[in-house]
């Protein structure tokens, strides 16, 4: 029986695992064109369109997933501002009232916007990196060793779906309001919450800088190919046993 | 009195003489200056070559368009009412 229970979490976790898997991989152009002994232009650029398609659907999803939760958090909002109200209403003057009131709104409305940013920023990148992919791949169909360009997309595809999983967890957090003690330490009572959402978004913008450092490597690890740009699809191409120079 | 008009006679038609003469060469002087003219072609608009989406130059241009927001400046609001605390 003990068996049969530890079998069944281990098979749960693996597809929980599966599904994060699924949701934060990237589909990639080499990934599938690679098996195939020719392609020609048409079929290239078919496959190319397909991933584009795919990375907009994810983006889609992603997006509505994340709008999902914020529908859900908005009446757990709009209940802590109530009981923020009623902790203030004995301890600081009304209109100190409505500046805090004003500032947890802020708060939760700045972390909705800059992850919106974040998350058109990490959007931008990923296309970037398809294009970046497609050249690659073209160097690669002509026999050019694309081996550091390679390595740096895919450094670059783990700093994006490491961004973007960060800014899904932040997009998701609801800020509590902060502890009322007395009229004189309001100031620094609400700068702890301050303090605690610029040291929230800190973290996830260095995240989303770090995507960007990856995919400008990559793009310059491409451009070290000698003629790069002038590269295209050949018209027969063995896929598999393409020689690296 | 005849010769007096014979001399004027001639006068005017040595001046009308002169005067075809200047008219002939002002002539051949536009025609030269209009034949040595070569007609403007019209300016044919400089073809934009635009790089291909996945060249490495439109890859640069599209990165260069990456914008991150300070996120010091997004704070400015609050830390407003902040200091009116």
């Amino acid at each position: 029986m003990k068996k049969v229970v530890f079998f069944l979490i281990a098979l749960a976790i693996l597809g929980l695992g599966i599904i994060a898997f699924a949701q934060t991989t990237t589909p990639r152009l080499w990934e599938r064109i690679r098996e195939r002994p020719r392609i020609s232009t048409q079929e290239f650029q078919q496959n190319r369109e397909e991933i584009q398609k795919l990375i907009e659907q994810n983006r889609i999803e992603f997006r509505n997933q994340i709008k999902a939760k914020r529908e859900e958090m908005k009446a757990k909002i709009d209940a802590l501002k109530e009981q923020l109200r009623e902790r203030m209403k004995a301890k600081i003057s009304e209109k100190k009232q409505k500046i805090v009131e004003r500032i947890y709104e802020r708060i939760n409305a700045l972390n909705e916007r800059l992850t919106d940013h974040y998350m058109d920023v990490l959007d931008h990148l990923e296309k970037v990196l398809e294009r970046i992919e497609s050249r690659m791949a073209k160097a690669k169909l002509n026999g050019r060793d694309v081996t550091q360009v390679e390595a740096a997309i895919e450094k670059a595809h783990q700093a994006i779906n490491a961004a973007r999983e960060a800014v899904k967890a932040q997009a998701e957090k609801v800020y509590e309001p902060p502890e009322i003690t007395t009229e004189e330490n309001l100031k620094l009572d609400v700068g702890k919450l301050r303090k605690q959402l610029h040291d929230d978004l800190k973290a996830v913008e260095k995240l989303v800088k770090d995507a960007r450092d990856a995919v400008r490597q990559a793009a310059v690890a491409l451009a070290q190919i000698p003629k790069v740009d002038e590269l295209e699809v050949p018209t027969t191409t063995e896929t598999t046993t393409q020689p690296t120079q | 009195m005849e010769q007096k008009i014979e001399t004027k006679k001639g006068a005017i038609s040595t001046l009308i003489l002169v005067l075809i003469v200047i008219v002939i060469l002002v002539g051949v002087w536009y025609w030269w200056t209009k034949r040595g003219v070569t007609p403007v072609s019209p300016v044919k608009p400089v073809e934009k070559v635009t790089p291909k989406e996945d060249s490495v130059t439109a890859i640069n241009q599209d990165l260069d368009k990456v914008e991150i927001l300070d996120l010091d400046r997004q704070f400015q609001e609050i830390d407003q009412d902040l200091n009116s605390l």
